[in-house]
């Protein structure tokens, strides 16, 4: 489903270089449940945004569904990361404006559902997610746990062939932790291919296949049965 | 995707209602501006061209100026210091040449139809003979003579008439055409001949006394005339052209007059220029260039006034301009700050797949919708306002439906180039960064 081939990314600023990829070359099954590891500054996010489309490398190519990212311009771009991505993110990146449900109909408003289906998929999502109750409710008047579960009803909204989840639990207590990494297991379990980014060998437990980058390149890929 | 972002725009107005009522305002009061000044302006054009048409079309008077290398008796010596000088309303002693009883015929045959051709002698007459000069004072010879100048004139005022001699000899030798070449009454014509030729006449079953004047050689004597008399007040030369009579001057050596003037009334067509540029024409062939005819419009009279109105009308183009690039400038700073807090939302619409386009899409339909509400506000405050509390000298302001047209233009234009600050943020926004900072 997604191919790396010798990705690199180097961040240039005031006559500085940093190399933050330098030749990440990965292939990536659906359904897989991927978790990625490294220390600080090892270009784990990086990689993760570049998966998600929202940042550009410098040099390799990225192959997502026979679909040369590079070739893609910025309207297809949007359009291929609103059908085919959902982004989970550590800090939640709710709109605390907007009730449960408007959150969850952004995706969907934007990759121009009609009303009436955007009404039906919220509502079914918000009950998968257990918040069916907080239709109404601003982020602000929900627990971490509960924002986290809104985030990834968002994720899912358009039914994306994968969910990039950027320290979904950084935020999060242990016991809210559990709840969104089993959640995230049941959406692995039901065909959604799942890409994580931590930093937490216990959140890391829950994927298939572990890889840990360092220093821009993939040194260990793992495969083994997950927890 | 488009009712979506509809919906999502009417739904953060309505939660935002309060941080936008500033940017509404703003706009509400803006157009409101704009609206009044533009329909003030609207008015004083309108007024500008009323008065302008009035002044082209009402009055207009033909002033003959001799070129100044022919003159070479005294009067016109007097003359070479005003240039340009309308001779006719001049006060000097010399009659002014340019036009003659011959030349009233000529223009009598072309334009009999449209013209109607009467003398009209008012205030002051000098006649001046070798060594005498004489006085006639406010002798009217024309189509009005009987309807406006005897009725009002008062018995008290009108029981003497004074004549200087030489004036009287001079208008004895006077052509006094009747009703069938020149369109003067017969009536009228009579009653100048026995104020020329007796030493009374029967007004009004009252005997008037025609006196000599050379007892009054030298003096102002005003019988007839003062400025408020209601003939004068009421004398509206409608469509009518005053020429200079040269007859006089055919006759008198050197003479004086004062508003002597030969008059030309357009009967049944409207003024027409085309008519007296003939005439000039005519004039210009027979004298040889001699003298240099000019027509003097009402607008002359009106200048200053139609130039106090300009600059009115000028300086509320200008406020209506300035309150223009207000709203544009203060809309554009709001939207930009609103723009800076809402750059992690949009950062996150981005990750949801809205393109950049899009949010572009989204911010200028946000501003023209903004603009929409406080310009139809500020239009219907305008109106009301218009209707009932604006009025300007004798200007009839009122809100004109032009308006309509302009305002919509204002607003989307405004609504438009406001966002552009906020949409070349977003050009430049790298949301990868907003969301790490986060």
């Amino acid at each position: 489903m997604i191919k790396l081939s010798n990705i690199k990314k180097i961040y240039k600023g005031s006559g500085i270089e940093t190399v933050a990829l330098q030749g990440v070359s990965m292939e990536v099954k659906k359904s897989e449940f991927i978790s990625i590891m490294g220390r600080s500054g090892c270009g784990k996010s990086t990689l993760l945004n570049i998966l998600g489309c929202m940042d550009s490398y410098d040099d390799g190519e990225y192959i997502f569904d026979d679909v040369n990212v590079k070739r893609l311009n910025s309207i297809e771009l949007a359009r291929f990361r609103n059908k085919k991505i959902g982004f989970v993110f550590q800090a939640f990146n709710l709109i605390n404006e907007m009730t449960a449900f408007e959150n969850v109909e952004i995706p969907l408003g934007y990759g121009g559902v009609s009303q009436k289906l955007r009404r039906d998929r919220i509502h079914t999502l918000l009950d998968a997610v257990g918040l069916l109750d907080k239709m109404n409710s601003y982020p602000g008047q929900m627990s971490g746990g509960q924002q986290q579960r809104l985030a990834i009803a968002r994720a899912l909204a358009n039914n994306p062939e994968v969910i990039l989840a950027d320290e979904p639990t950084g935020n999060l207590d242990s016991k809210n932790g559990i709840e969104i990494m089993e959640l995230l297991c049941t959406l692995n379990n039901t065909g959604t291919t799942i890409i994580l980014v931590t930093h937490d060998n216990n959140i890391a437990s829950y994927a298939k296949r572990r890889i840990t980058l360092g220093d821009g390149i993939i040194i260990n890929d793992i495969r083994s049965d997950a927890r | 995707m488009k009712w979506y972002i509809a919906k999502k725009i009417v739904n953060r107005i309505k939660k935002n209602l309060r941080n936008y009522f500033y940017i509404i305002l703003e706009v509400m009061i803006g157009v409101l501006l704009i609206s009044i000044f533009y329909s003030v302006r609207l008015s004083i054009n309108d007024k500008y061209i009323q008065i302008k048409d009035n002044a082209e079309n009402t009055y207009a008077k033909m002033m003959v100026t001799p070129k100044l290398t022919d003159l070479n008796h005294q009067g016109n010596t007097e003359r070479k210091h005003l240039e340009n000088s309308v001779l006719a309303t001049s006060a000097s002693n010399t009659i002014v040449p340019g036009f003659s009883m011959d030349d009233a015929r000529w223009i009598y045959n072309k334009y009999g139809d449209d013209l109607s051709l009467s003398i009209v002698a008012y205030k002051r007459i000098f006649v001046k003979t070798n060594d005498t000069v004489a006085i006639i004072e406010e002798l009217a010879v024309s189509d009005d003579f009987y309807n406006l100048y005897i009725p009002n004139r008062g018995n008290e005022l009108f029981n003497k008439i004074v004549i200087g001699e030489g004036a009287k000899s001079i208008l004895k030798d006077c052509e006094f055409y009747n009703d069938d070449n020149m369109g003067v009454s017969e009536k009228e014509i009579d009653f100048l001949r026995s104020i020329v030729l007796s030493d009374t006449i029967l007004y009004q079953d009252k005997k008037i006394s025609i006196v000599n004047s050379d007892a009054y050689i030298g003096e102002r004597i005003k019988y007839f005339i003062q400025d408020n008399n209601p003939w004068v007040k009421n004398f509206k030369p409608a469509y009518s052209v005053i020429m200079p009579i040269k007859y006089y001057s055919d006759i008198v050596s050197s003479s004086g007059t004062e508003n002597v003037y030969f008059s030309i009334k357009f009967k049944n067509t409207l003024f027409s220029p085309s008519i007296l540029f003939s005439i000039i024409e005519f004039l210009n062939d027979e004298y040889k260039g001699e003298y240099d005819y000019r027509i003097d419009t009402n607008l002359d009279r009106y200048k200053r006034e139609v130039e106090n109105i300009k600059f009115i009308s000028d300086s509320f183009i200008i406020l209506a301009g300035v309150s223009f690039i207000i709203i544009i400038c203060g809309l554009s700073g709001i939207l930009l700050i609103i723009i800076n807090k809402r750059s992690r939302e949009l950062a996150i619409c981005i990750s949801m797949g809205a393109s950049k386009k899009m949010l572009f899409f989204e911010i200028i339909m946000e501003s023209l919708a903004i603009n929409a509400i406080g310009g139809i506000s500020g239009m219907v405050f305008s109106l009301f306002i218009l209707k009932y509390f604006v009025s300007f000298k004798d200007f009839n302001i009122i809100f004109d439906y032009k308006i309509l047209t302009y305002i919509t233009f204002v607003i989307v234009l405004t609504g438009v180039l406001s966002a552009i600050p906020a949409t070349i943020k977003i050009k430049r926004m790298t949301p990868i960064q907003i969301l790490k900072s986060l």
